[in-house]
């Protein structure tokens, strides 16, 4: 009862902040927003500049502002790349879901950081969030709070792999215990796609095209494995010798090889986690296999790429793009119930 | 069917008859396709004894349902059966149950426990029933007990005007001279006294404000006390008219006491923050009384009869 009375007065929200969008939970209520980590900034006559658009309103200016208003993406592979914008971000997004709760003084914040990043972009991230408005925060990693999202349970004593594939990051963790065993954090993600579709366009085309027109390729006809049906799209783009725009169709064979370094680097990065995990518990990952959350993880084919590198089962989780702002949501729950977490720093 | 009875364990919901089970899917799947059980685990990398157990429907050997979707979802794939159906399949005849997060976790950072986070918002919590509480009994007791008292602010200078018994003024107001026993009643027990004072009434202006020590019983606050010569503090001035007269008197943080026409037989006492600044229209016609003692106007009036003067005099 008391738990229902203190639900009164605060605001329990789970952070996804990523690379390429951010996601919040709210406890009871579940992920309530999921737009692109984008800000639209517009600078004044005198140099002054304010925020012009937040989210989905920022991506659409993506490639089309004029000079006076700039789109940025305040984070760069998992971590912040402008600190201000990205306090900005949060404001605005902390606020849109907690809008009509004024009776709640109290926001609680669990925000999830990749594991690879260093004390100092921890920190960056969560004096971000606190100056956003929150009154506590904790930091989790991103492979805890995606295991977690999936339904994996890590309480156990055996080996559960998740591979977690964001925008600017992919995380690899063997989990056992309710711990990481060995993770590995490489820069990789959905950014690494789209610039590597960019830069093959670029190379055989002779086209220049922007980073939204690449993500639209990717998501539309994209895939890691070579499969029985080749799909088509017909993409606008500026000719570099000649200056003006083109039409050029590409298919899905050209966006697997346009992928073949990015995403070779996160099958190494699988495969390397498979050879330094303790046997046991390599065993248990073979029996069980690897579980793909993350943007990353709809892109087409991906756990057949991988589930043919490594020779293990590889499956998908439920909704992949929402596991770790839902595993997020989960620890606000064992923040209730258990006060009784150890912390690492 | 074999296999749909293997199904009726434990977490299991019954499945309804017309519906394949996702396990008889599966193998339909597979002799369609002409695959056995090893091509089938083979190209799914699954283990034998798991494709095994998923044409069972043997959901005990199986692991985590987050585990038993994905195998689903890449047996449909290969098969080329409706992964919806197959997952739909399986979740009528598996209750759904929701991943319990674990005992303990260790965080990335967090140098506050979980239980330390608890403390503003238990704070605000307990602040906020102890002022409904409060709220509670207040209304409670202006509800049960004596008429409330007028809402004065406890700093606001009163006066008390004799010869008008009906006039109300809170206790805490009114600077009345120890009662001696013969005046007040000796029934009224000494902490009523202490407590009434700020919650009852007090007709006229004699009513005793505080017990006297050796003995003396105080007087209860709502005890009417016949109306007697208008009584002052150490600090209070008492102005008594023998004809009509303008009087204005401010205290010290420019507060208007009093500012009218006093008409004969009228006393008034006022009290406020010293020195009073006192203006009589009419001097001769007033006497004054500050400090329990006579205060003689005769040195400050001019030839119009006016008076300027400070209480206590400079």
């Amino acid at each position: 009862m008391f738990d229902a009375v203190r639900r009164l007065f605060v605001n329990d929200l789970s952070i996804d902040l990523g690379t390429a969008n951010t996601l919040v939970y709210v406890r009871d209520e579940g992920i309530v927003l999921n737009e692109p980590s984008v800000v639209a900034i517009r600078m004044d006559s005198r140099g002054a500049k304010k925020v012009e658009a937040v989210g989905i309103e920022a991506k659409q200016m993506l490639g089309r502002t004029p000079t006076n208003i700039t789109t940025v993406r305040p984070l760069r592979d998992g971590v912040i790349a402008d600190y201000t914008v990205t306090e900005k971000m949060l404001q605005h997004f902390i606020r849109k879901v907690t809008k009509g709760r004024m009776a709640r003084p109290l926001t609680r914040v669990v925000v999830c950081v990749p594991y690879g990043s260093t004390q100092v972009e921890r920190r960056a991230i969560r004096e971000s969030v606190e100056n956003a408005g929150a009154r506590k925060v904790w930091v989790i990693e991103e492979p805890i709070a995606a295991a977690l999202g999936a339904g994996i349970p890590i309480g156990e004593a055996r080996g559960s792999m998740v591979v977690d594939i964001g925008g600017g990051t992919s995380e690899v963790a063997v989990i056992s215990l309710n711990g990481i065993v060995y993770a590995e954090s490489v820069r990789i993600g959905g950014d690494k796609f789209d610039e590597a579709i960019v830069s093959y366009v670029r190379r055989q085309y002779n086209m220049l095209i922007g980073e939204a027109t690449a993500e639209r390729i990717k998501i539309q006809i994209g895939t890691a494995f070579p499969g029985h049906e080749v799909q088509e799209i017909d993409v606008v783009g500026r000719h570099l010798a000649a200056g003006v725009p083109r039409n050029f169709t590409m298919n899905s064979n050209e966006i697997l090889d346009a992928l073949q370094e990015p995403l070779s680097g996160i099958v190494k990065a699988v495969k390397q986690a498979l050879e330094r995990t303790p046997p046991e518990l390599g065993s248990d990952v073979a029996e069980r296999g690897i579980v793909l959350t993350g943007g990353g993880a709809l892109l087409r084919d991906l756990d057949k790429l991988i589930s043919e590198e490594t020779g293990l089962p590889v499956i998908i989780a439920d909704d992949p793009l929402t596991c770790v702002a839902r595993g997020g949501g989960m620890v606000l729950d064992m923040l209730d119930r258990q006060g009784d977490f150890y912390s690492l720093d | 069917m074999n296999a749909e009875n293997e199904t009726q364990t434990t977490g299991e919901l019954p499945a309804t008859a017309t519906e394949a089970s996702p396990g008889a899917m599966i193998r339909q799947g597979r002799e369609r396709m002409h695959l056995s059980l090893d091509e089938l685990a083979g190209v799914t990398k699954l283990s034998y004894h798991t494709i095994e157990s998923l044409e069972r429907d043997d959901f005990n050997a199986l692991l985590e349902p987050v585990y038993v979707r994905g195998y689903y979802r890449k047996c449909a794939k290969v098969l080329d059966i409706p992964e919806k159906a197959l997952l739909d399949a399986y979740q009528a005849r598996v209750a759904p149950k929701q991943p319990l997060p674990p005992a303990k976790l260790r965080l990335a950072s967090g140098a506050d426990l979980g239980s330390a986070s608890r403390l503003p918002v238990t704070l605000a919590i307990a602040g906020a029933v102890v002022a409904v509480l409060v709220c509670a009994v207040v209304w409670f007791a202006r509800g049960s007990g004596q008429p409330a008292p007028q809402s004065v602010d406890a700093g606001q200078a009163s006066i008390a005007v004799t010869g008008e018994p009906q006039a109300t003024v809170p206790a805490t107001e009114i600077a009345v001279p120890p009662a001696t026993p013969a005046e007040v009643p000796a029934t009224a027990a000494p902490d009523a006294t202490l407590s009434a004072p700020a919650a009852a009434p007090v007709e006229g202006a004699t009513a005793a404000a505080a017990a006297t020590p050796g003995g003396t019983a105080p007087a209860a606050a709502s005890v009417a006390a016949p109306a007697a010569a208008p009584a002052a503090s150490a600090g209070s001035a008492v102005l008594s008219f023998t004809a009509t007269s303008w009087v204005r008197v401010d205290d010290a943080s420019g507060k208007t006491l009093f500012n009218g026409l006093a008409q004969p037989n009228e006393s008034h006492v006022l009290n406020g923050a010293l020195p009073l600044n006192v203006f009589l229209g009419n001097a001769p016609a007033v006497k004054v009384e500050f400090g329990g003692k006579p205060f003689d106007t005769q040195a400050f009036q001019r030839d119009n009869k006016t008076a300027r003067f400070t209480l206590p005099a400079r």
